[in-house]
């Protein structure tokens, strides 16, 4: 047959067979590839080709009024060693690992090489810059896992608001941090599955839309860092001095509610919040109660102002002590200075006399003057923006009403507690002409070109006629003018203030000799703008007093103010008299 | 056999064909340098397949040029995207480690005034500097109205830019 064809048609055949094996050849290579060994291959090229991109999204940045950053996001590494992937000798990966890494030895890595074969955590919170220089190592089986960390620039300034963040959750704790988590995490940490090309490169036609964008927003606090400094300085010194156990600044814009600096001393580093006490992070002007003692005197006044109850003429008699349902009352000056005669309202708040306001509150009914603290929300959070606020407390209302005792104690500021933080609202509700504002260190989330994207809309409640808020003002004004406060007079400026100093009662509710002072302001006193309120707990020296101890620190923060705020001086003339005397 | 014959069969036909084709050219040009001169002397069917026939070469070429592009414009942005993706994150770096130091070395020098002093002008109003505002008297006004008297219209025609 094959002789019969043609020699064309031959080589035609020929050609046709080895173009039908190759074929054949092809098919079974495919079919391999394919069908036998095609899930492994295609798990293989997956391993390969596909990596999870983890874009950067850090946790918003928290900056002050000015912008001053507080905390921000670092990235930081972790480094694993798998010495079962090790492509060169342990001993050369470990000198020039040693190398980079200065606190370990070579010796030390080597026998950390020597524990597993896999997954031994050689180093965390590694900074970039040591992590791209092992990444120079070029080996197989070291691993670097990409984090981030929390820093906080300025350390202790604001710790006490802002708060820390956990290290290995990368969630807020406290503070700011801890109540505005969900302004500040920007969305879940997301891994998106991406394809990259042989030599590593990204193929961007698979990456979702919106990959590498983020808004780059800030959150925004009302504190001011250089107020927050200069007031942590002043309160600092004060603790130290007066060997006390621990104190707090505030400062409050009256007509906002927005705290420009809010100190806690002692206070603890965030960037190393893990070698401290817990007690040491809590911020005790919002979480911790104390008796008031005479800084509430104002308040008790503008009460029984408001109740039509006395005018500011109204005049008392102050014969140094008082009886009451059994117990006796004197002023604190009773042993020094006897009674203080016949003195009107002013001269009450002036020489701080108990006496006289027990006089005072007197005249209103223990139901009304109950249901007018209430009113106040003594027993109420202010709903502050931090974390762990406690609300005060009040006498049950049957023991309040029905001893004596009870309202004439609380008229000079003791047998009830609140905030450091409630106090400063509760002055504040005088500075502004009568409205509770809601005390707040959050101004918002801010724009790159510092622009308010949203705000928090504060409820307003009128507690005091504005009338009544200017009259207790005005009588504030004279308790540095000329009464207890005076070491508090800034020349140029008028100032309302008050002074406090309290016992602190022990466990089982009996007065200790501990004390703790404390010392209102409300600044200027011709239109209000601030309220500062300092208390310093349990100071241990003796002549610790308000005026001694708090004061000095509020005219040290309001000094401050007037130059950060530039407050023009409503006496000019007193600073031209002020250089002629100097020169 | 039949393998043999019909190349021929073939290249008869093929002859036949081309001579065909070579009648027409010849007896062609003449039609065509006629339809140049007046195109409306083809029959519309001729003419609409003429244009489509050149338009769609057109296009042809054209999506071959854009293919070409397209298929080099994916490799190149493929790498355009990755540099700028280091770029970013190069950026990204540098604007964490300025912040950060930014913020640090504030912290630090202040830290430093707290305990060298000297150096450093502290917050009190004791260095701020008051302006008085100026006086609204008597001797400003006639300094006004002097001022007023100097300001008087031009006699020239043009007119003033403020």
């Amino acid at each position: 047959m094959i002789q019969n064809m043609s020699r064309e048609f031959r080589r035609l055949v020929f050609v046709w067979l080895i173009f039908l094996l190759v074929s054949i050849g092809l098919g079974s290579r495919i079919y391999y590839l394919q069908i036998v060994v095609g899930d492994q291959l295609q798990a293989k090229a997956n391993k390969q080709q596909k990596f999870a991109l983890k874009p950067y999204i850090p946790r918003r940045m928290i900056i002050d009024r000015d912008g001053s950053v507080l905390a921000t996001d670092r990235v930081v590494y972790e480094l694993y060693a798998h010495p079962r992937l090790f492509k060169q000798a342990p001993k050369t990966i470990a000198t020039k690992l040693a190398a980079i890494l200065e606190d370990y030895s070579k010796s030390e890595l080597l026998n950390k090489f020597e524990k597993r074969g896999t997954g031994i955590p050689i180093k965390d919170r590694l900074t970039e810059e040591l992590a791209s220089e092992i990444k120079t190592i070029r080996s197989d089986g070291l691993e670097l896992i990409k984090k981030y960390d929390r820093y906080y620039p300025h350390e202790g300034l604001a710790a006490n608001v802002v708060g820390y963040v956990q290290k290995d959750q990368h969630q807020g704790k406290t503070g700011v941090e801890f109540t505005q988590q969900a302004k500040l995490t920007r969305q879940a940490e997301k891994f998106f599955p991406v394809q990259r090309t042989a030599r590593g490169n990204i193929l961007p036609a698979y990456l979702p839309k919106n990959t590498v964008t983020f808004d780059d927003k800030k959150l925004q606090l009302t504190i001011d860092a250089k107020l927050q400094r200069l007031a942590h300085k002043a309160v600092e010194k004060q603790v130290k001095e007066f060997n006390a156990k621990r104190g707090t600044v505030i400062v409050m814009d009256v007509h906002s509610g927005e705290l420009l600096s809010l100190v806690n001393e002692p206070s603890y580093n965030p960037n190393q919040y893990y070698e401290y006490d817990l007690d040491r992070m809590k911020n005790w002007a919002v979480t911790d109660r104390f008796e008031p003692g005479s800084t509430f005197k104002p308040i008790n006044v503008a009460i029984a102002l408001e109740a039509g109850l006395i005018t500011p003429e109204t005049e008392f008699q102050d014969p140094g002590k008082i009886k009451i349902g059994g117990w006796t009352v004197r002023n604190h000056d009773y042993y020094s200075e006897g009674g203080h005669g016949k003195i009107d309202i002013a001269e009450i708040l002036q020489v701080s006399s108990n006496v006289g306001i027990i006089k005072i509150m007197q005249r209103m009914s223990p139901q009304n003057y109950y249901d007018k603290l209430q009113e106040l929300g003594i027993e109420k959070p202010v709903g502050i923006d931090l974390t762990g606020e406690t609300p005060g407390y009040l006498k049950p209302e049957f023991q309040f009403t029905n001893y004596e005792i009870e309202p004439a104690t609380t008229a000079f500021g003791q047998g009830f507690s609140l905030t450091p933080i409630k106090l400063a609202q509760l002055h504040s509700s005088l500075a502004n002409g009568g409205k509770l504002v809601t005390p707040h260190v959050v101004k918002g989330l801010v724009s790159q070109n510092g622009e308010l994207v949203n705000s928090n809309n504060d409820s307003q409640k009128r507690v005091f006629s504005s009338e009544t808020a200017k009259k207790v003002v005005e009588m504030m004004q004279t308790v540095v003018s000329e009464g207890s406060g005076q070491t508090a007079q800034i020349p140029g400026y008028r100032l309302g203030g008050k002074t406090g100093t309290a016992q602190k009662a022990g466990l089982r509710g009996y007065y200790t000799n501990e004390k703790i002072t404390s010392f209102v302001s409300i600044f200027p006193a011709n239109n209000p703008r601030y309220v500062v309120l300092a208390v310093v707990d349990e100071p241990k020296k003796p002549l610790a007093f308000g005026s001694t101890v708090a004061a000095p620190i509020v005219k040290e923060v309001i000094q401050g103010l007037i130059s950060i705020e530039e407050i023009p001086p409503s006496h000019p003339e007193e600073l031209k008299n002020q250089e002629t005397d100097e020169s | 056999m039949s393998a043999v014959r019909s190349p021929k069969k073939t290249s008869q036909l093929r002859s036949s064909k081309s001579s065909g084709s070579q009648a027409t050219s010849q007896s062609l040009p003449l039609q065509w340098k006629r339809s140049r001169k007046n195109e409306k002397s083809f029959p519309l069917l001729i003419r609409v397949l003429l244009f489509l026939q050149h338009t769609s070469s057109i296009l042809t070429l054209s999506a071959i040029a854009g293919s070409l592009i397209m298929y080099g414009l994916t490799f190149y942005t493929q790498q355009m995207w990755n540099r700028q993706y280091d770029k970013l994150q190069e950026l990204q770096y540098y604007e964490r480690n300025v912040t950060s130091i930014h913020e640090a070395l504030k912290d630090e020098i202040a830290e430093q005034a707290k305990t060298t002093n000297e150096t450093f002008v502290p917050l009190t109003p004791d260095y701020n500097l008051y302006l008085e505002p100026a006086m609204i008297s008597h001797s400003s006004e006639t300094a006004s109205s002097s001022q007023s008297r100097k300001v008087e219209p031009p006699k020239t025609d043009r007119p003033v830019a403020y």
